[in-house]
């Protein structure tokens, strides 16, 4: 149930206003001189005031009609499933969600954050009559163009926003930027952990566990590790893809022969994106191809250079750098907006609230309490006739009977 | 038909003679005669005439006898001495509003000193002022009268009444049997008040007992809630005037039945007032049905002829 006008349940208070008026009235009992008290029996006079309710149903009913006057005038809407149904048909909604690398990490349930962002945007695209959803890394940049989007449907506009609020990713000048006639509502995802979840730093100088392999002749081992140093002075060690890995097979290397052979050519998007770069820089790569390695598909990349030249370095160094797709660490480890500052950026539209035609005739139940206060009106007037009628008589029958 | 004054109008005239005689008056456009007879008067001796004598006391005869004008003088005889003894207790000043039982009191006992004096009787007051007995012995005449009737608009009800001490000291007073009218609410110690009239009644005197209430005392018209001051200890008690009526009806018909029984069983006169009765209605009422009854025996007796 929601209430149109909560503000007039203030006017409950006023249910103790028939009570106080029976007190108070039974308080100021009139003094009446009198010749003597001696034919009056003293068990029956009333020790203390205030202290028995002479009529209780004339006052519960005086009570219920104040109750239920209150509740009306606050416009209680009785949500059913219909109803519901009803609020959410006129509403247009965008929602924008958060793809920026902190949205990565993982949530409580053990998803990660983008993930859970794009099941409630779906599930918030399912409630509305019209919805668009567009994803991006930096929501503040998208929100007037949503905003438009949404003026332009003339219906009861939402512009949703699902992330983790990274602070300065965005904030309530943004959203003060967005027309008032739209409504912002902000989403925000717990994220459980900090850590990274795709990436993990390479051991440097290990050629087993690193990313990148270096394959030579066994004489060539001292080169390979002078290669492998030199182009640890070129790229700064970072996160890398573990799920990536490229082998730099060099001339000496007994089995190239074999690996050439036996290279796919199924290159995943990422190797392209290297292979292009090394290409463009002017690498020394003969031949490259795939092949699968410990559970992971390895880039192979066939180079003519010796180990311990720069050109091997160079070609190395790139090849790290490619596997790092990790962000920078200030984007593993954001710091986020608190939770008052985030529910300080939601805001209701102006003119438009879904709440406001809760049905299909916008009106609200207190028709019903209005009839039920009526009845009860309709009650409490033979009661208190009954009341007033019981003491009249009962003194005209005493007067006679003296 | 004759039209009564209501209570409230005799109540209003300030001057208590005039709202006796009013009572008295209009007692008596009823077609009664009056109820009190015994007026007669003795002649006692001549006296040569005064500018000023009324001229029906002048002795024609003698005139024509000796030519000169001697003016015959009376003596008065009374037959009864009429002793009122009017309650001044607090009690007494009830209600609020309209004739208090003490008002009433007053205009009852101003009527019959006046019906009383008007006949030839006399008549005496005794109460009480500033809890000391007053006591205006019986006399005839109309100055006694216009004192006595000034006196009792003096009065005032408050506490310090003894109604049994009155009683027994105005029986005692009287010289010789005598009717006594105990003026009263009779809310004193009823013991008390009935062995004080027996002895006045064994005493060979005429006791009445008049008992003055209101109505608003007989039924307890309050509704719900009421507190109510007693007048005369000033207890004030808080009431459910609903719930207790029935049992204080009850208990006022108790008491004035056992009012009305004593009475009967001590050979005492018992009538009962109420304020909302017109004076001269209750008044001649009590008159006729006093006549109607067989005079005590070895007690003076006012009869209606």
């Amino acid at each position: 149930m929601i209430w149109l006008n909560a503000l007039a349940l203030i006017g409950l208070a006023g249910v103790v206003l028939p009570v106080l008026i029976h007190l108070l009235a039974r308080g100021h009992a009139r003094t009446r001189r009198f010749p003597s008290l001696r034919f009056i029996d003293p068990s029956q006079l009333v020790p203390t005031r205030r202290t028995r309710v002479q009529d209780p149903i004339l006052l519960a009913v005086r009570c219920a009609i104040v109750a239920l006057a209150a509740f009306a005038l606050a416009q209680p809407v009785l949500l059913t499933a219909k109803r519901k149904r009803a609020m959410e048909r006129g509403l247009a909604r965008a929602i924008v969600v958060d793809t920026s690398a902190s949205m990565r990490r993982l949530t409580p349930s053990g998803s990660t954050a983008l993930d859970s962002a794009r099941r409630i945007a779906a599930m918030l695209a399912g409630e509305a009559q019209t919805s668009v959803v567009i994803e991006t890394n930096n929501p503040a940049q998208v929100l007037q163009g949503a905003a438009a989007w949404l003026t332009s449907h003339h219906q009861n506009a939402d512009l949703a926003v699902i992330s983790d609020f990274q602070r300065g990713r965005l904030d309530s000048s943004d959203v003060r930027m967005v027309t008032a006639d739209v409504g912002v509502t902000p989403h925000r995802i717990p994220v459980a952990s900090t850590a990274p979840v795709e990436t993990q730093w390479a051991p440097a100088g290990s050629d087993s566990n690193s990313a990148v392999t270096l394959l030579g002749a066994d004489g060539d081992r001292t080169a390979m590790t002078a290669t492998r140093t030199a182009a640890a002075t070129r790229a700064i060690p970072s996160p890398t893809d573990t799920t990536r890995a490229v082998a730099i097979v060099f001339p000496g290397y007994t089995g190239r022969r074999a690996l050439e052979s036996a290279a796919a050519s199924t290159y995943a998007p990422w190797m392209v994106d290297l292979l292009k770069g090394l290409s463009a820089r002017g690498n020394d790569v003969s031949r490259f191809g795939v092949r699968s390695a410990g559970g992971r598909r390895q880039l192979l990349l066939f180079t003519d250079s010796a180990p311990g030249s720069l050109a091997s370095a160079r070609i190395t160094a790139d090849a790290a750098a490619a596997l790092s797709v990790a962000p920078p660490v200030a984007e593993l480890e954001p710091e986020t907006l608190s939770e008052r500052e985030v529910q300080a950026l939601a805001r209701p539209a102006r003119n438009a609230s879904p709440r406001r035609s809760p049905d299909a005739n916008g009106e609200s139940d207190a028709r019903w309490l209005w009839i039920a206060v009526i009845a009860l009106l309709v009650i409490e007037l033979p009661l208190r006739r009954r009341a007033q009628g019981a003491v009249a008589s009962a003194v005209e029958e005493r007067t006679r009977a003296a | 038909m004759t039209s009564s004054l209501s209570p409230t109008v005799v109540a209003a005239i300030d001057d208590l003679e005039l709202a006796a005689r009013l009572v008295v008056e209009g007692m008596r456009t009823g077609g009664h005669r009056s109820p009190f007879h015994g007026f007669s008067t003795e002649f006692r001796q001549h006296r040569p005439y005064r500018l000023g004598d009324d001229l029906k006391h002048l002795d024609w005869k003698l005139y024509a006898r000796s030519d000169r004008l001697y003016t015959r003088q009376f003596r008065e005889t009374t037959n009864l001495s009429v002793l009122l003894v009017l309650d001044r207790s607090a009690s007494m000043e009830f209600p609020d509003s309209g004739v208090t039982k003490f008002r009433y009191a007053q205009v009852l006992c101003a009527a019959l000193a006046y019906l009383v004096s008007d006949q030839g009787h006399a008549v005496g007051l005794m109460t009480t002022e500033g809890g000391k007995l007053t006591y205006i012995p019986p006399r005839g005449g109309r100055v006694h009268l216009r004192s006595l009737i000034a006196r009792l608009d003096r009065l005032e009800a408050s506490n310090g009444w003894d109604g049994p001490q009155a009683i027994a000291r105005g029986a005692q007073l009287l010289q010789r049997r005598g009717v006594v009218l105990v003026v009263s609410d009779f809310y004193d110690d009823e013991e008390s008040m009935r062995r004080e009239m027996r002895r006045a009644a064994q005493r060979g005197h005429d006791v009445a007992m008049l008992q003055v209430l209101s109505a608003d005392e007989l039924a307890l018209p309050f509704r719900e809630h009421v507190e109510l001051e007693d007048l005369e200890t000033g207890a004030v008690r808080l009431v459910d005037a609903a719930r207790v009526a029935d049992a204080y009806q009850v208990a006022m018909r108790s008491f004035l039945d056992r009012c009305r029984a004593a009475a009967l069983r001590d050979g005492v006169d018992y009538s009962l007032f109420t304020t909302a009765t017109p004076l001269e209605v209750a008044l001649r009422a009590y008159l006729l049905e006093r006549a109607a009854r067989p005079p005590l025996r070895n007690s003076a007796r006012m009869v209606a002829r």
